[in-house]
């Protein structure tokens, strides 16, 4: 139980030259099930009981603790860019959004959540702009701030988390992510024959559990095995870059650049800065014309959930 | 001083003038200007963190510099799996041919810089590399977050509550001394 | 002089029949009471049984989605802990003014805190998705968390009411003990004999009460409204545009005493009807609570004109949404109701005269409690439906599992007040008797003051101006 709740933290020390294929070919799973085992594993989830949280904020207590741990190496800071001019809402594919898709049969995310969200919004002009959503990772949480267990929680890599071993279903969080990223579970969701067996993880949420939250993962725990999100990884215009900001370094797959440079000679911005969420999302401004868009080209395909339409009498709701 | 400067000048000017007929000239017999010496220094130590000034020197043939060319750094690295060239920035040679980097040392390794010459009218191109050995650990990206006002915390909380639970062992304390004094009164 | 005596009744029968009149349904129960009692009991199990579906099926069985992700429950929470601040209001704040009136009326609203809090208090744990974990509330509570800050408040809140009840029913329990006698069940005896902790009435017992007394009544203010106003902040700690208003505490705050006054009044009249108290709650009492009420009428109209003035002047962000959704769109006919039906009418019938009457303030409580109810209504749900990202509204319809727990929460709520009448007497008997003597001290003296006159009158008419300051003792 406790080894479970144990994160992997890989300090980015040898990193930065060399890829991490070495890790490549261990399946997700397998991977969680050896760090499961709690090799060279890091405590994030503050395992502080209630009178030794009342000295002080556990959050920071988990980040020094994390730190000074092991002395070895730097955390990574796990970041996102999603460059707008590059997504058509996969209008050209013809298909639903392909991040959103990836997402869903990567995590088994059952009905309705989209932990990525393909959002089509109007913009000046009358054309308008799709925005892929994923959590925003705020640095200044409000959702980890109103949570009354920690269950919720922020590692030092900057991902918010949620351990559904430990949410007791209050639902303040939803209240207060200003991004409506955050989904229930009012009933107990659908779980594939594969998922069964899967051992839990925070950082990847199979299987869900009834009465708690659950939410985008950041899929951290794919990056350290060198692999990008499912999300990233299914883009078919490479649109979605993943990246360390202590590296200073991100990838959409195709190419490799420098996460300072690339966001200041974009015009990057953040969704709703002005609420001082700091989130670790940023968006690079367009709408599709780099992949030949027209922004009066309303419309995408609404998301599927193909997994559960394999499973005979699924019980799902609605958003 | 004067005179002699000036013979410079004109002994110069002859020379590029004649460089540029040839270079005019060969280009136009292969296709491509010659190529230029680029030479690429850079500290071969650095720190976590620190900014480094890497400094390429774009030279023609003949030695002398060559102003107003841009040149562009790049870094190769790995990331999940992806391999690339990292674009850092570009400069633009001054009158001494030299283009200069300022780049801050992000990983902590063997960083490898190529300055690159994509060539013009005048030269082919050219590329020159160079490698930091980047040492330290230092976590270098921090976000401020929040704003610590000393006092406020649990204790804060606790005195409170603290307080409030004390008046209620004092009403309790009485009520005890109310039924002390029951005893007390019942027994005359 | 001798005349008057007569009129006066004595003392002495007078609390016997106070005696009498209260603590006789603490012996003698009618059919009545148990076909009541059997409704609100069939009502509660009603009500477990929709939870049980709720239990076992999840969340899934009420109208709760993602995008609103609060309804009855976390509503009823709000308007139960509401309710509670009356007994606070009413009876620590009269209290420490010293106002006279209030001594028939006091525990009434004292318990209806203790009750409303505890049901109030429910209704969190009704909602949460998994309430089988409600212990990790304790191992990793964080004290950052405004869900934390309620629970401490709560606690604190509901210890401080039960003490606040239990104090000024010591002399009475006591009574109970010496007067039920064999009338009383041999348990409800072993009850009284614990419960009045050996009170006998010596002047040192009443000083410590008094000292206990004078503490909580200061201490259960701050207290209160410290409850309703972290209570707000489940809501103002957000980022929500409708919630993000730094006046939702002492606006909660405000709405909490207006409805806690409201069911005060509703439950007094119930009480004074069957338990045929009228000569200790009077008309007048009724028509203090109105003023009460017509206070907080404008209070609460106040506290309106600076939420949506200042927020409808300038439609900032998601402003203009909210805005229309309550003036004109869907929320409209809850939202004026509340305006009109929930504070202009009651205020109208408590200004009125001719209204100003016990069925008059009857009305006028059903209508502040419905629309106070509407009120809390508005906030959660119009708040949770503004969209945050580009998607179209959403909805929310209460499914049968949300209503029968509503229902059921306040079958509770009377249940617990049923039980209660049953075991303690619900008029203040020795505060009463105190009140009355005062009443009647100040009575003699005012006769003896006017018989000085009258004899000064006659034997120095000149000097009568003198005692002109006294003058409107003599017309009345």
């Amino acid at each position: 139980m406790l080894n479970r709740r144990k994160l992997q933290a890989t300090p980015s020390g040898d990193a930065g030259g060399k890829p991490e294929e070495k890790k490549g070919g261990v399946s997700r799973r397998d991977f969680l099930k050896w760090s499961g085992a709690g090799a060279a594993a890091v405590a994030v989830v503050p395992q502080f009981r209630f009178v030794s949280r009342l000295l002080g904020n556990g959050r920071s207590e988990a980040e020094s603790a994390n730190t000074n741990g092991n002395g070895k190496g730097r955390l990574r800071r796990w970041s996102m860019i999603i460059d707008l001019s590059r997504c058509d809402g996969c209008q050209s594919q013809g298909t639903p959004p392909k991040c959103t898709e990836a997402c869903i049969e990567g995590h088994y995310a059952s009905e309705p959540m989209e932990w990525i969200q393909v959002y089509e919004k109007e913009i000046h002009g009358g054309g308008t702009q799709f925005i892929p959503t994923p959590c925003q990772q705020c640095q200044n949480a409000p959702c980890v701030n109103v949570c009354p267990v920690g269950a919720t929680f922020s590692t030092p890599e900057g991902v918010v988390l949620i351990d559904q071993e430990r949410c007791i279903g209050c639902r303040i969080c939803m209240a207060a992510c200003p991004y409506d990223r955050r989904f229930f579970n009012w009933g107990q969701a659908p779980i594939p024959p594969q998922a069964q067996f899967v051992e839990y993880h925070v950082e990847h949420q199979v299987p869900a559990k009834k009465g708690t939250v659950m939410k985008c993962d950041f899929c951290p725990d794919m990056a350290r095995v060198g692999k990008l999100p499912y999300c990233a990884q299914a883009c078919p215009n490479s649109a979605i870059y993943y990246g360390d900001l202590e590296e200073d370094i991100a990838t959409n797959g195709a190419e490799v650049l420098k996460i300072s440079k690339f966001l200041s000679d974009n015009q990057a911005y953040q969704q709703k800065e002005d609420l001082g969420t700091h989130p670790r999302v940023y968006y690079l401004p367009g709408h599709g014309e780099a992949v030949g868009r027209s922004p009066y080209t309303h419309g995408r395909k609404p998301t599927r959930w193909p997994w559960i339409e394999k499973i005979k009498g699924a019980k799902t709701w609605s958003r | 001083m004067n005179h002699r400067r000036n013979g410079i000048h004109t002994l110069g000017l002859l020379a590029i003038l004649v460089l540029l007929a040839l270079l005019l000239f060969s280009s136009v017999a292969q296709g491509a200007g010659p190529e230029p010496g680029l030479t690429l220094q850079a500290p071969a130590q650095g720190t976590l963190g620190q900014t480094a000034t890497v400094q390429s020197t774009l030279l023609a043939l003949g030695g002398s510099p060559v102003s107003g060319a841009t040149i562009q750094f790049f870094s190769p690295a790995s990331f999940l799996s992806t391999s690339g060239e990292v674009f850092l920035g570009e400069a633009v040679t001054d009158s001494s041919g030299v283009a200069v980097l300022r780049y801050e040392l992000r990983s902590d390794n063997q960083v490898e810089i190529i300055a690159r010459f994509a060539g013009n009218a005048s030269y082919g191109p050219a590329e020159s590399s160079a490698t930091i050995a980047v040492q330290g650990s230092t976590q270098l990206y921090q976000e401020d977050i929040g704003v610590r006002v000393p006092g406020l915390n649990v204790w804060l909380l606790a005195a409170i509550l603290g307080g409030v639970w004390s008046v209620y062992f004092t009403v309790f304390v009485l009520v005890s001394r109310i039924a002390r004094e029951g005893v007390r009164a019942r027994a005359i | 002089m001798e005349q008057i005596d007569t009129v006066v009744e004595e003392p002495a029968s007078w609390s016997r029949r106070l005696e009498r009149r209260v603590m006789n349904p603490l012996i003698k129960t009618g059919q009545g009471y148990w076909i009541i009692v059997a409704l609100l009991a069939l009502v509660v199990a009603w009500g477990v049984y929709a939870y049980s579906t709720q239990l076992r099926d999840g969340l899934i069985v009420t109208g709760m989605r993602d995008r609103i992700q609060w309804g009855i429950y976390i509503i009823s929470f709000v308007f139960f802990i509401g309710i509670s601040h009356a007994g606070t209001l009413i009876s620590a704040i009269l209290r420490v003014a010293k106002a006279g009136w209030r001594t028939p009326v006091t525990r009434i609203a004292e318990f209806i805190t203790v009750v409303a809090l505890s049901i109030g208090g429910l209704m969190p744990i009704i909602d949460l998705g998994r309430p089988d974990r409600i212990h990790h509330m304790f191992i990793f509570g964080r004290w950052q968390s405004p869900i934390l800050w309620d629970l401490l408040s709560i606690t604190t809140y509901l210890t401080g009411s039960i003490i606040y009840l239990y104090l000024p029913l010591i002399p009475d329990l006591a009574r109970c003990r010496d007067r039920l006698g064999n009338e009383a069940h041999p348990w409800k005896r072993a009850f009284y004999r614990l419960a009045s902790v050996g009170w006998q009435g010596t002047e040192k017992q009443h000083k410590y009460l008094r000292i206990a007394m004078g503490c909580m009544m200061v201490l259960i203010i701050p207290v209160a409204v410290s409850v309703h106003t972290v209570v707000s902040w489940i809501f103002g700690m957000t980022l929500r545009e409708p919630w993000n208003s730094t006046v939702f505490g002492a606006y909660f705050v405000a709405g909490a005493i207006y409805s806690g006054i409201a069911t005060i009044i509703i439950i007094m009249v119930i009480l004074r009807r069957v338990y045929h108290l009228e000569e200790y709650i009077t008309r007048q009492h009724f028509i203090n609570l109105g003023y009460m009420l017509g206070a907080f009428v404008l209070i609460m109209l106040y506290f309106n004109v600076l939420e949506y003035v200042t927020t409808g002047y300038k439609l900032a962000g998601e402003g203009r949404f909210h805005f229309q959704q309550l003036m004109t769109g869907p929320f409209a006919p809850a939202f004026w109701f509340y305006i009109l039906g929930g504070m202009v009418v009651p205020g109208l019938i408590i200004l009125n005269p001719g209204t100003r009457t016990i069925p008059g303030l009857i009305v006028a409580s059903i209508f502040v409690d419905i629309g106070m109810w509407l009120e809390r209504f508005i906030i959660v749900v119009t708040g949770l439906r503004v969209p945050l990202m580009p998607y179209a509204a959403s909805w929310y319809t209460p499914t049968w599992v949300e209503w029968s727990v509503m229902a059921a929460a306040f079958a509770g709520f009377g249940l617990i007040i049923a039980v209660f009448v049953k075991l303690f007497p619900v008029i203040s008997i020795w505060e009463v008797e105190e009140h009355r003597e005062h009443q009647e001290a100040v009575r003699v003296a005012e006769q003896s003051l006017q018989r000085l006159r009258e004899e000064a009158a006659v034997t120095q008419p000149a000097s009568r101006t003198a005692f002109t300051w006294e003058g409107r003792h003599e017309s009345s």
